[in-house]
């Protein structure tokens, strides 16, 4: 029976509440997985558990709403608890716990007090647990929020001297190294914005180069990792092709003359082009500026004499007028 | 994979894309300024290839003028 007893706190008040953390902060970032030990896994779950555990025992014995609700028992006191819960463990610790429960007559009054005290038992924790798993949930929605803030509230070095930060953002910027970033996957801070401010709109561009020497270059769509967080493969939208033949081919051709390897990229029209990671030799990831800010630019290099003259448009692999210019590699 | 998430975060935000932009771009227009200028001057657009991948097609711009009654 003890086992039992032991077996139900372990999965009730320290796995399942890791396992629900996990599955709501999951709907804002995914988190760094793993191959954990035993002892990694429960360490992670006890810190996990902590707080909404202090929280909700707190609230159950002393606030009004979650002494009451879910589950509601009248007009009990705190002996009443204490006494129900000796009667109770006296049950689970009873060599024949079985003599305790079974009526040995039809109205036995000590075995009805027994039911009854288990019963009540049962309903208080449930409520607790009910409280338990709420609070591990909000713990769990703070610190998905907190994380999808990193890139915005990340205080750059030499961006300090302009304007002191508020207290907040300096307390989250001591914090987020300690608590936040350690524990979100690694794949997550490399392929998607999350170091960028929102407002930059930064995307994620990939030069993969395959294990055949192919080398592929594309903007990161999505990505997927396996149970244990190892990378499994990228998809891949508004790809291109390196036609490295094409490109030897005409080295060779005039030798001595440079060749400009630009010429050679060819589009390939797929917008969900996956590239499994058992074929990624290497991986050149780039954090890419928005189209208007490329534009801006280029019209403002281009016009040195500010004349006005030039106009700058970036095209996309779906462009007519592109894959024309540069046919794909099927065509 | 054990990696240092705070070295590799600090790492990526160390670097500036509008700036690496700026440098690629300064690179490839100064080396081809002279067939840009020469395709615009004979009508045509000429594309370049940004080195993240990107296209953009730089053509003469249309100066619109507006008829005055």
């Amino acid at each position: 029976m003890i086992a039992l007893v032991t077996t139900y706190f372990l999965i009730f008040y320290i796995l399942v509440p890791g396992v629900w953390f996990r599955f709501i902060t999951s709907w804002f970032v995914p988190l760094r997985l793993f191959e954990r030990t035993r002892t990694q896994e429960a360490t992670f779950a006890v810190a996990v558990a902590l707080l909404p555990f202090a929280i909700a025992l707190f609230g159950v014995w002393y606030l009004p709403v979650m002494r009451q609700y879910p589950f509601p028992i009248h007009g009990e006191t705190f002996s009443d608890r204490r006494q129900d819960y000796h009667r109770v463990a006296s049950i689970l610790t009873s060599a024949d716990s079985a003599k305790l429960l079974v009526a040995t007559s039809p109205s036995s009054p000590a075995n009805e007090a027994n039911w009854h005290s288990l019963n009540l038992v049962l309903r208080r924790q449930a409520r607790f647990l009910t409280w338990y798993f709420f609070m591990t949930a909000c713990e769990a929605v703070v610190f998905g929020y907190l994380a999808t803030k990193y890139g915005d509230w990340k205080i750059i070095e030499d961006t300090v001297s302009k304007r002191r930060p508020l207290l907040l953002i300096r307390f989250y910027n001591w914090i987020a190294p300690r608590l936040i970033l350690p524990n979100i996957s690694e794949w997550y801070i490399l392929l998607t914005d999350f170091s960028w401010p929102r407002k930059e709109e930064i995307f994620v561009r990939v030069d993969i180069l395959q294990t055949d020497g192919n080398l592929y270059q594309g903007r990161v769509a999505d990505y997927f990792i396996d149970p244990i967080g190892k990378l499994t493969g990228i998809l891949l939208e508004h790809v291109s092709r390196f036609d490295r033949q094409s490109y030897f081919d005409a080295k060779n051709a005039h030798p001595g003359k440079p060749v400009s390897s630009n010429d050679f990229w060819k589009n390939i029209p797929s917008r969900h082009f996956y590239i499994s990671q058992s074929s990624i030799a290497n991986l050149n990831v780039r954090f890419v500026a928005k189209d208007e800010t490329l534009i801006s630019l280029a019209e403002k290099i281009l016009d040195e004499k500010n004349a006005n003259i030039y106009d700058v448009a970036v095209m996309s692999g779906s462009d007519d007028d592109m894959n024309l210019k540069q046919p794909d590699i099927y065509s | 994979m054990v990696v240092d998430l705070t070295k590799l975060s600090d790492s990526l935000r160390s670097s500036s894309p509008k700036a690496d932009l700026r440098r690629d771009l300064e690179r490839i227009i100064a080396a081809r300024k002279t067939e840009i200028d020469e395709a615009l001057q004979t009508g045509r657009s000429y594309w370049l290839r940004v080195p993240d991948g990107r296209q953009i097609r730089i053509s003469r711009r249309v100066q619109t003028v507006e008829a005055t009654q």
